[in-house]
């Protein structure tokens, strides 16, 4: 059976597929740094913030200097040139993913799941060697994993009554476009809010199937461009659609942008790559499924959402201040953090209970660093989630400056309102 | 099908979707009536009138000062403190509209006619001049020395009021000239909210339409919650420091108007939230997916009136409660914070004001 799998993903295919994969997402990633630079986005997340949100064991990650910084990214660019060209791509793919995952480990609050599938394609590519006339078939069944699984875990994770029942939040985010000529008043029926959200939840279960099964193929992919656009017209989701359609190419014939003969040239699989296909694949499953060890709605909690493809998923409004106590304080300080922290920090972190409690720390350790003894902070946070009323999400008398973030803290308030507080349309 | 086939028509379908979608950004070529009529009761039946109101409040707080320093006695001082009055509650009601031509550079109209928490040295400075003083030396003193603040400084002394405008002849040509140029800053105000105003009711820039214009308003009516809390209580109670009050903070703690500032600014949110049948005016909690929503309107409707109970319910000006009755102003200042909760976070989900994603979602 190993012999046979082994025999199976060893067997040399034509790899025209994946550069043409290469040079897409290649283009795509160079026209996203010329995008990230010039609408001041290195700036605004990098360079502005005085404090920023770290990830857990890079704390030491710090934004280089503006004319260091604009380097990265002119060196990112080039990488991304390098790719779609196809000159060096595996160390173009290399340099491109370390670098875009140091600008990415600077700060939390910018995290998107796109972001983090670009690093991992770029990983993917940096290690199959596309630039050979074939490649053995476990590079494809690499690429077609790791894109299969996004569709299908952004697809299990709509599989919930705010999604289906109540067709949240696209009920919300269409609502939206209800001035719009002709497709308005259709965009803001809330019963176009569920069935778009069947829709979505179906498309993204099943279209890795139907893009692997070669007589659906093709329908398939139209389906794909038409979801895909159609969604980056209506939400400002950068491009990511663009990424997936790139992506889902992978699915297409090997030799599909092919004109001539394939190539018969063989292709010896690297001893590690069937270790390296099986692992990283199993962390692929494994990340998105560790909510389940957790207490909880996901959603609500957000422990465990990151790094799982729970996509378009929540609708969430967040506002929150701290008081800060100390031994010398006669009353607690109110702290707002909309004072210090930039717009996009002080909106991601209002909902997101990880980053209220790094807050709260970096309150601790200031008041601290200015003398106070004993210091305690406490957050005042509420957030209004998917159409329900506001609540408070953390626990008021919870010192979040010694507090665990270990699993599901205990300060993370249940969810009060089970249902949004619409009726469902249907 | 080929493939090649297969991906035309898929840009095909495309192109005839973008260009359903494409005419949504002309809104010249449509848009939805409700909203329009919401922004142009509130450019028509509130921001135009109150602030032509504005100007005839200043032009007679200008004509009761000259009363005033002609023939200074209490009767006419009174009648200037009136005037004053009524001008500081009528621009307190405009608080949530703070924005456009209010916060335009060069002129930041707003600054200029509410400076915030009195800084008396610019008012001594001016005072310790010599020489003739008119509207445009006070405009050149800067934003500290003119506008409302300076002239309640002029009117509400700490000490006996009659008797300090005889002590300093300049006192009165200050208040005069302040007057004078608090006329020429409203009206500048008031003409500039004509284009302005045509520019929200078309959603013409400097807005992208006119879900930019409601947008603006949810997050400026947030805005403004938050300054009259903070600005307004969180400051001088020391909350945002270290809990000791902080009286100097107060703003209009000369003529002990403060909290009565928060209760017509409360009002201006009132009025743009849940409408004013009387001045024509729609509230935001008529546009359908508020509407849709029985429970927010109730709420909103709740904190206004909670709000405003727990302002009225300091039974002493705020400076004095800082001290004698700290429990109220912290109540009142909670029963706002519950407010401005409902503001920035349930009404704007409501509306789609701006898309909430999570975390990980669009850029």
């Amino acid at each position: 059976m190993r012999a046979r799998l082994r025999a199976w993903l060893a067997a040399p295919v034509d790899a025209a597929g994946l550069r043409a994969f290469r040079a897409l997402l290649g283009l795509i990633l160079a026209a996203s740094v010329v995008r990230f630079v010039a609408l001041g986005w290195v700036e605004r997340q990098y360079l502005a913030p005085t404090f920023h949100f770290t990830w857990p064991g890079l704390g030491w990650v710090r934004p280089l200097p503006a004319p260091a910084l604009y380097a990265v990214l002119a060196i990112e660019l080039g990488a991304a040139m390098a790719l779609a060209v196809g000159r060096a791509p595996r160390r173009a793919a290399a340099v491109f993913a370390i670098l875009f995952a140091y600008t990415r480990s600077i700060d939390v609050a910018p995290y998107l799941n796109h972001d983090y599938l670009v690093l991992l394609l770029a990983v993917l590519l940096a290690v199959i060697p596309t630039h050979r006339p074939t490649v053995g078939r476990w590079a494809y069944a690499l690429l077609r994993g790791q894109v299969g699984l996004v569709y299908v875990f952004a697809g299990l994770a709509k599989l919930n009554a705010d999604w289906l029942v109540y067709g949240e939040p696209l009920r919300t985010w269409l609502g939206v476009y209800a001035h719009l000529p002709v497709v308005g008043p259709v965009l803001a029926d809330d019963r176009v809010a569920v069935l778009m959200s069947w829709a979505g939840a179906a498309f993204d279960l099943t279209v890795p199937f139907l893009l692997a099964w070669r007589r659906t193929r093709r329908l398939a992919y139209a389906v794909a461009v038409v979801f895909h656009v159609a969604v980056g017209l209506l939400f400002p989701i950068g491009v990511f659609p663009f990424v997936m359609l790139a992506a889902a190419t992978v699915f297409f014939e090997p030799g599909w942008c092919r004109r001539g003969p394939a190539p018969t040239t063989p292709a010896p699989m690297p001893r590690w790559a069937p270790a390296f296909v099986g692992v990283w694949l199993a962390v692929q499953v494994a990340l998105p499924l560790r909510f389940v060890a957790q207490p909880g709605p996901v959603n609500w909690t957000e422990v465990g959402f990151r790094f799982a493809w729970r996509v378009m998923l929540i609708d969430k409004v967040g506002r929150v201040t701290y008081r800060v106590a100390a031994d010398d304080l006669a009353r607690p300080v109110e702290v707002d953090p909309a004072e210090t922290l930039t717009p996009l920090q002080a909106r991601q972190m209002s909902t997101q209970p990880d980053l209220v409690a790094q807050y709260a720390r970096h309150l601790a350790a200031r008041f601290e660093a200015e003398g106070h003894r004993g210091v305690r902070v406490y957050a005042d946070a509420f957030v209004a989630y998917n159409g329900r009323p506001s609540q408070r999400f953390v626990d008021p008398t919870a010192d979040l400056a010694a507090a665990s973030t270990e699993g599901t803290p205990a300060w993370i308030l249940p969810l009060a309102h089970p249902w949004p507080a619409r009726p469902p349309p249907f | 099908m080929t493939p090649r086939l297969g991906i035309g028509l898929a840009v095909g379908v495309l192109a005839v979707v973008a260009a359903t979608l494409a005419p949504g950004c002309d809104e010249s070529a449509g848009g939805d009536a409700f909203e329009r009529e919401l922004i142009t009761s509130w450019v028509q039946g509130y921001a135009r009138p109150t602030h032509a109101a504005l100007v005839g409040d200043a032009e007679a707080l200008s004509a009761r000062a000259a009363v005033f320093c002609a023939a200074p006695t209490a009767a006419t001082l009174t009648e200037a403190r009136d005037a004053w009055q009524q001008a500081r509650g009528r621009w307190s009601q405009l608080a949530p509209l703070r924005f456009g031509p209010a916060s335009a550079f060069p002129a930041r109209l707003g600054s200029n006619i509410d400076f915030g928490v009195l800084r008396a040295e610019a008012v001594v400075d001016v005072l310790a001049g010599d020489g003739p003083l008119t509207a445009a030396d006070v405009a050149a003193a800067g934003a500290a020395a003119r506008g409302l603040p300076a002239i309640e400084a002029l009117l509400y002394p700490e000490d006996d009021a009659l008797a300090a405008f005889a002590a300093t002849p300049r006192r009165c040509a200050y208040l005069t000239a302040a007057a004078e140029d608090l006329v020429t800053l409203t009206a500048a105000l008031a003409a500039a909210w004509g284009p302005y105003g045509d520019a929200m009711i078309a959603g013409a820039a400097p807005f992208e339409g006119r879900d930019d214009v409601v947008d603006m308003m949810v997050a400026e009516l947030g805005f403004t919650l938050e300054v009259l809390r903070k600005e307004h209580l969180a400051r001088p109670l020391g909350l945002t420091t270290d809990g000791q009050a902080q009286p100097g903070k107060v703003i209009s703690a000369a003529s002990g108007r403060s909290l009565q500032n928060v209760r017509d600014a409360l009002d201006g949110v009132s009025i743009l939230v849940r409408g004013d049948a009387e001045r024509e005016v729609l509230g935001l909690v008529r546009l359908a997916r508020v509407a849709e929503r029985p429970d927010l309107v109730q709420t909103l409707s709740e904190q206004l009136q909670a709000a405003d109970a727990a302002l009225a319910a300091v039974g002493v000006p705020l400076t004095e409660a800082l001290s004698a009755d700290r429990a109220a102003v912290e109540d009142a200042f909670a029963a706002l914070g519950s407010l401005q909760r409902t503001l920035q976070t349930d009404l704007p989900q409501a509306l789609g004001a701006s898309i909430g994603f999570g975390g990980g979602d669009g850029d």
